[in-house]
């Protein structure tokens, strides 16, 4: 079982972080999500899942969540992105975003994260056990 | 720790029971989850074979398994998946339920659960032969029961009727059985044993 951490510094239940963006999301982005939370906690290993993939560049250090899905003919790409840890068997989610057909996004999103995952190592409070929904 | 599933658990439920208010979330996640959790099956009984080599084992070309393992393909039609389950040797399970039943089986995302096991005889016999055994351990408990307590024979049907569904939840997918002990747990005395089939049965021994 693989274990959620979030990054929600003001959390005493949400807000503030991955919640905040989350809990504004429409019910179908939310649904869609937490499937694909939910079979990533199932697993025991993330090496082999197509939907966390290691990011490189920039983002170095950061692992990407992908879930894609289809609303009618409209193809949706959420990511969201977070990192392995702090400790062994668990996957911190840092910050979510809405993917367009350019990756100019990342060059927001990269630095945020990492300005998140510095602050949760220095204080691991930053980021509690989470669930989705 | 021990009990961290538990807490996953009851966290699950009671947070998808609140999201299930909204229709939209409700429909969205069966079609998620379903799609979603058929494509990692389809990944899992790949295993370290390539989709050209998984192909050839299902009978299949190398796009439909790359299909298959999309979660976001959806023509998967029941041929398709009776023709995998045949393949592979595996049992297939495809019904409409009430959103409770479908909250209580989606919760099991074992491995097991993820890529159940080809066709065992032994297992199936060994699984019948302790199913019966135990069914006729309850019958025997309930008609005890019925004689030292015949105003608690509702409560003790109730029981059993738990015990049941634990077994059949624990038998196909591997569930963890809930901390609450069975009907059978509750009223068997220290030291005792289930009754061999062939022996005549009687509720002297239960006293």
């Amino acid at each position: 079982m693989v274990a959620l951490r979030c990054y929600d510094p003001a959390s005493d239940g949400g807000g503030g972080g991955i919640h905040l963006w989350f809990n504004g999301l429409s019910p179908t982005y939310r649904a869609q999500i937490v499937a694909t939370l939910e079979l990533i906690s199932a697993e025991n290993s993330l090496d082999e899942l197509d939907e966390v993939k290691p990011l490189r560049g920039a983002c170095e250090g950061l692992t990407e969540i992908i879930v894609d899905f289809l609303i009618g003919e409209q193809e949706i790409h959420i990511r969201i992105l977070g990192f392995r840890g702090p400790n062994r068997g668990e996957l911190t989610l840092l910050t979510g975003f809405e993917k367009t057909n350019d990756n100019a996004i990342y060059g927001f999103y990269c630095p945020q994260a990492h300005h998140r995952k510095e602050g949760v190592l220095r204080d691991g409070r930053r980021a509690p056990r989470c669930w989705f929904p | 720790m021990d009990e961290e599933p538990h807490a996953v658990g009851s966290h699950r439920l009671r947070s998808l029971a609140e999201e299930f208010h909204n229709k939209e979330f409700r429909d969205t996640y069966v079609a998620a989850h379903t799609r979603r959790f058929l494509a990692r099956q389809m990944r899992k009984f790949r295993g370290e074979m390539s989709q050209t080599e998984f192909a050839g084992l299902i009978d299949k070309q190398q796009t439909i398994v790359s299909r298959l393992e999309n979660p976001n393909y959806s023509g998967w039609t029941l041929g398709t998946l009776l023709e995998i389950a045949n393949k592979l040797n595996v049992g297939l399970f495809v019904r409409f339920v009430d959103f409770p039943t479908f909250l209580k089986y989606t919760a099991v995302q074992s491995e097991t659960a993820m890529r159940p096991a080809a066709y065992d005889q032994q297992q199936v016999d060994d699984f019948a032969r302790i199913e019966s055994e135990q069914k006729l351990v309850e019958a025997d408990i309930l008609r005890a029961l019925e004689i030292m307590q015949p105003n608690r024979n509702e409560a003790a049907k109730n029981a059993a009727q738990q015990a049941q569904t634990e077994s059949m939840l624990h038998a196909l997918f591997g569930l963890e059985r809930s901390g609450a002990p069975t009907l059978t747990e509750k009223h068997q005395p220290q030291n005792w044993a289930p009754i061999p089939l062939q022996q005549e049965r009687g509720i002297a021994s239960l006293r």
